[in-house]
């Protein structure tokens, strides 16, 4: 029962590390920006300007 | 739009580093969201995308079609033909694809950013972009 126990806390703790991760495909497609398109990080923002 | 000054600080600090690319996502029911898209789309049409939404997110949310003119002027933009692009709606169709994709990414709230696809929502503290951006940067290098 105990292991069972700390097999399921750790499945849960794994899981929310993976959630954390979760990357989403996001096209960048032809939206305007500021930067070079090489670099290695890239910040897609959804704005609402008011 | 509190987050405005930490994304022009992350873009000074990560000089070169960072991409930023930029969606719409105006709420259908504030006054202005939509015009303003329109506005900052319009000066992208005229290859001015840049200064157009570094001053919306100065001026917001004084972005009453009299005002986005005005602003238009004051960039020194073709504003006969910006207006005609305000008034015919005319990037209504990307406006609209980028809310679809919102949607599709269950975003409801703004200011919403994606590094390197990782979601960051909220007006999240310079430290906390950073962080994510060190991580996203080592991993490159790795």
């Amino acid at each position: 029962m105990k292991k069972l126990l700390i097999f399921l806390s750790l499945v849960f703790v794994a899981s929310i590390s993976f959630a954390q991760d979760k990357r989403y495909e996001v096209p960048v497609g032809d939206s305007p920006g500021y930067g070079q398109a090489n670099a290695p990080v890239t910040m897609i923002e959804f704005i609402d300007y008011q | 739009m509190g987050v405005g000054p930490t994304v022009d600080k992350l873009l000074k600090d990560y000089k070169g580093k960072i991409r930023l690319v930029v969606k719409m996502n105006p709420y259908k029911y504030r006054d202005f969201s939509h015009i303003a898209a329109e506005a900052v789309l319009a000066a992208r049409d005229q290859g001015r995308f840049w200064e157009m939404h570094q001053l919306l997110l100065k001026k917001s949310p004084q972005l009453d079609r009299n005002s986005l003119v005005r602003y238009a002027q004051e960039l020194g933009l073709d504003v006969k033909k910006f207006t005609e692009s305000l008034d015919t709606k005319k990037n209504a169709n990307t406006i609209e694809r980028d809310k679809q994709l919102a949607i599709s990414l269950d975003l409801y709230e703004t200011p919403a950013f994606f590094i390197n696809g990782r979601k960051v929502t909220g007006n999240r503290p310079y430290d906390y972009f950073k962080k994510t951006i060190d991580e996203e940067m080592k991993s490159v290098r790795q």
